[in-house]
């Protein structure tokens, strides 16, 4: 393929990334870039050029032993809600800004810490960028038939490599604070992780299904050739054991990357993200690997008799089979996974060899300005100078180095020697007797046996040859055996020199608050135990110098607010001093951020044990708080409940009040006209025909009386279950057509009429007695609300399996939703009767529902869509 | 989140740990039977691996809703 067209089409790409990344930096807040799944693309920036071209050639070379590097990262993402929630929370809680300052913090903001972390990462991932350039360089010759060259002019990799550095350089160091989300850099690195999927994805389906006829065609052509069997298989415990160590590799390395911390902890935003990364990220990387068997299989068989490097195959067979489109999308999509990759790692170097190298170590004192503004522009500088060299180094050690080595063999060297940081770090989160000599030197001594086995594996030193002979006995691979024994000694190393050493109380402090972040984080700066003093002036006076007088201002407003500190007072207390030293980690990093603050301040040293005294009553002092805060949140929760419960007893009173009104009224008035009755009829001269009349009035009011009385006593017996119910099973339609019968004379004097249409049995067990005095006093009181002559009641009756329904509609005034449940109450009338006075007792419907639910089942009142009225609906079950 | 349901999380890890290692790694090992094409081993690992993401997202569900 022609050059020219590939650079166009390069030309083309970048000029597009980096139109996204001004889009995002214009619209942070845009749906997309908010969207919990360009998290997960960013935690993507894993699979760098080594999973889009190594891992189809390690897969064709060594068989199985391509899938570890995955293994890891899917075993620790369920993980994640426990541990990277954890560094989240600490990373915000003390600024970090980089895995250096978080494991410097954490050991006392101790700067060699940090140092030799930096160191780490750096000597790490300077030949991993290399790999990356040397992926881009040799796909482009691959892709335009071309031999390399060693000129740097002619060499296309050189180019990429200046613009990425710019590129870099402009959207990753906007700001000196380097906790700042990066919008433009991030979207870049999403939309590149989504593109090499894509194209990865779509390689794979051409390879397998156009070139060859599925997986099954590739498998049965692979199996005639030679070492099928044995690199498909795991073959015995001791490569088992490889498979493991491997696998515990990338579990390290997922967590301990730089870039992976950056774009895990720096990026994070909210627990949507983490929720859905934990199986988004996984599923990201099971898509990866569908195709690598295949397409490593299917250039294993074309190209038996050819020179190819397997690291090639996914460009080699589309160009073999004549697809050059493809390939060319394939070679962008190499671009992508390599360009990510340098960006975000660049960046998170940069951050380190500035903050925890350069700054700390050398360039502090001329750091000084009095224009707040140099200052943060000095820090830029200083950062993008450093990724410029980052990358430049990278490039030179490609042109000098990489050419001899497999993108395999350069990312697992860098994977092993980042998992050096392993004992620190994660002993930092767990281990709170960890201590930064012990951290020192078990880093180091990891380090020492890594490079002697990088560089004295091949020596015919007397030493080395007797070293590695015993070492080949445990028939372990080169990277496993470095990665077991680095880690074995740095680990060892850690935990006797931490259990022997103790650290000073400054690392107490910080480890306490690593390991019980949960007791700690709402304390933010009274968690950091300071005894000293400073004055508040100078304090101020260096926040000026490194973050800007604006900034500083805000933050000081922030500080006033939350200690309600007294803006005259001389003196800096220790929330100001830690309030300040995040801040300044923010921008500078912790171990600079320590020194500058302890310039001006005279910090007394506490013992550890008035240390451990302290932080327990801290500790104590959180847990009481919360203890109270829970009781008070109860108390609230009660005095609620018991404002409510008085109410309703208000309620209840005055129902009380009404009802007794009521009953004093309804008993008065048989009361008086017996008692007018009786006077008449204490005239002799009375007619008979009046008499008699008069006594008829006596025995109908006192009857009237009776019922009064019956139906108190009554609902109290149903009430407190004293009444005995007369179960049967008897036909309920009879008891329904009684119960309008009875009510026939009411109809009649309001001119409405009842509707029942049903003819069927149905058969119940039922008190008929009560049950009609149910019907009876629903029908009554849709009698009560219907209009004069125009009113209209429907009774209508559904059978189920297991119950029957009884619905009673009216075209009434209806009852409001928020009466529904209160007509059931002893004592309540309803408000919005259409007369003065009550005429009902307000017990009806109370014993109705004591009836029902004796019965065991239920009545509510609904809005009749029928009538637009009142609804009543009886639910009886057919076996009670 | 709860402790409860962090531990779930942990236990899948575990499951995932031992699943897709020695020894149980041996036991689907051998390239000569395929399935859909695919050594067995390859085919076990990658069937370990979707389902350990089925379960993760159920759990996620569950976990970060309550």
């Amino acid at each position: 393929m022609s050059s020219w067209l590939i650079l166009l089409f390069i030309v083309l790409y970048l000029g597009f990334l980096v139109a996204i990344a001004f889009w995002a930096e214009r619209f942070p807040r845009n749906r997309i870039l908010q969207h919990s799944s360009a998290y997960t693309m960013g935690l993507a920036v894993y699979c760098t050029a080594w999973t889009y071209y190594g891992s189809i050639g390690l897969a064709a070379t060594s068989g199985l032993f391509y899938l570890p590097i995955y293994l890891g990262p899917i075993i620790a993402a369920p993980l994640f809600v426990l541990v990277l929630q954890k560094i989240i929370k600490i990373s915000q809680f003390t600024n970090a800004t980089s895995i250096a300052d978080f494991i410097s913090i954490r050991y006392g903001n101790n700067r060699h810490v940090g140092l030799w972390v930096a160191l780490i990462c750096l000597i790490a991932i300077i030949p991993y960028i290399s790999l990356q350039l040397k992926a881009i360089s040799e796909s482009f010759h691959v892709l335009n038939a071309t031999a390399f060259t060693n000129h740097f002019f002619n060499d296309f990799a050189f180019y990429i490599a200046v613009l990425v550095a710019i590129f870099t350089s402009y959207f990753g160091t906007k700001t000196p604070d380097a906790r700042t989300k990066k919008p433009g850099l991030m979207s870049i690195i999403a939309f590149e992780s989504l593109f090499k999927l894509v194209i990865f994805l779509l390689a794979g389906i051409v390879i397998t299904f156009i070139c060859f006829d599925g997986f099954g065609d590739i498998h049965s052509k692979a199996k005639s050739l030679p070492n099928f069997e044995t690199r498909n298989t795991i073959g015995g415990l001791e490569n088992g054991i490889n498979f493991l160590l491997l696998t515990l590799l990338s579990l390290f390395a997922i967590f301990l990357l730089p870039r992976q911390f950056h774009a895990s902890v720096i990026e994070y935003r909210n627990p949507k993200d983490l929720q859905n990364v934990i199986w988004q990220f996984p599923l990201y990387l099971l898509l990866f690997n569908i195709f690598v068997f295949p397409i490593a299989w299917g250039g294993n068989y074309l190209f038996q008799q050819h020179h190819i490097n397997p690291d090639n195959y996914i460009l080699s067979i589309p160009l073999f089979f004549g697809y050059d489109f493809l390939a060319l999308l394939v070679f962008l999509g190499g671009i992508s996974a390599s360009i990510s990759m340098i960006l975000i790692s660049s960046v998170a170097l940069s951050n380190m060899l500035s903050n925890n190298i350069l700054i700390p170590h050398g360039l502090l004192p001329f750091m000084k300005f009095e224009e707040d503004k140099a200052t943060n522009k000095r820090l830029i500088l200083v950062r993008r100078i450093s990724i410029f060299i980052l990358i430049m180094i990278a490039y030179v050690l490609y042109k000098l180095w990489a050419f001899d080595f497999s993108l395999v063999s350069i990312g697992l060297i860098a994977f092993t020697l980042i998992s050096q940081l392993a004992p620190s770090f994660f002993g930092a989160l767990y281990w709170n007797r960890g201590s930064s000599v012990g951290a020192l030197v078990g880093m180091i001594s990891g380090l020492l046996v890594c490079m002697f086995f990088i560089f004295f594996s091949k020596s015919q030193l007397p030493f080395a040859l007797n070293f590695f002979e015993a070492v080949q006995k445990t028939q372990l691979q080169f990277i496993p055996n470095m990665f077991f024994w680095s880690l074995l000694l740095n680990g060892m190393c850690y935990l006797i020199v931490s259990i022997v050493s103790k650290g000073n109380y400054r690392e107490r402090n910080n480890a306490e608050i690593f390991v019980n972040i949960t007791h700690f984080e709402k304390l933010k700066e009274q968690a950091f135990i300071w005894k000293g003093t400073a004055l508040r002036e100078d304090i101020i006076e260096i926040l000026n110098r490194f973050l800007g007088k604006k900034r500083t201002e805000q933050a000081m407003r922030i500080y006033n607010q939350r200690y309600y500190t007294n803006e005259d007072s001389t003196l800096a207390d220790s929330n100001l001093i830690k309030f300040s030293e995040n801040l300044l980690t923010g921008t500078i990093g912790a171990a600079s951020a320590r020194i500058l603050l302890s310039k001006v301040s005279h910090e007394e040293e506490l013992g550890l044990s008035e240390l451990l005294n302290i932080l327990q009553e801290t500790k104590e002092t959180t847990i009481l708080n919360k203890k109270l805060e829970q009781q008070s949140l109860q108390l609230t929760k009660v005095s609620t409940e018991l404002s409510k419960a008085n109410e309703e007893l208000k309620e209840y009173d005055k129902q009380k009040d009404e009802f007794l009104d009521t009953v004093a009224h309804e008993l008065k008035t048989p009361i008086t006209s017996i008692r007018l009755a009786t006077e008449v009829l204490e005239d002799e001269d009375m007619p008979s025909e009046l008499r008699q009349n008069f006594l008829q009035n006596i025995i109908s009011e006192s009857e009237r009386l009776s019922r009064l009385i019956n139906q108190l006593l009554d609902i109290e017996k149903l009430v407190k279950g004293r009444v005995q119910m007369d179960l049967e099973t008897r036909n309920f339609h009879e008891c329904i057509v009684q119960a309008v019968k009875t009510l026939q004379p009411q109809c009649k004097q309001k001119n409405i009429s009842i509707e029942y249409e049903n003819n069927l049995p149905i058969f119940l067990k039922f008190d008929n007695d009560r049950m009609s005095q149910v019907l009876h006093n629903i029908l009554y009181n849709s009698i009560k609300f219907v209009p004069q002559n125009t009113g209209k009641i429907v009774i209508s009756v559904s059978e189920h399996s297991d119950e029957i329904v009884v619905c009673v509609e009216d075209n009434g005034k209806g009852i409001s939703p928020e009466e529904r449940e209160l007509i059931f109450d002893r004592f309540y009338q309803v408000k919005n009767q259409n007369f003065k006075k009550p005429k009902g007792s307000g017990l009806g419907l109370a014993i109705s529902k004591q009836i029902v639910e004796a019965h065991h089942g239920t009545i509510i009142a609904t809005e009749s869509e029928l009538l637009k009225g009142a609804k009543l609906m009886v639910r009886l079950p057919k076996i009670s | 989140m709860k402790k409860s349901n962090e531990q779930k999380f942990v236990v899948v890890s575990i499951v995932l740990t031992l699943c897709l290692n020695i020894p149980f790694l041996l036991l689907f090992d051998g390239s000569e039977s395929s399935l859909l094409g695919m050594p067995k081993g390859v085919f076990y690992i990658l069937l370990c691996w979707l389902l350990s993401i089925v379960v993760v997202f159920i759990l996620s569900r569950k976990s970060f809703d309550e």
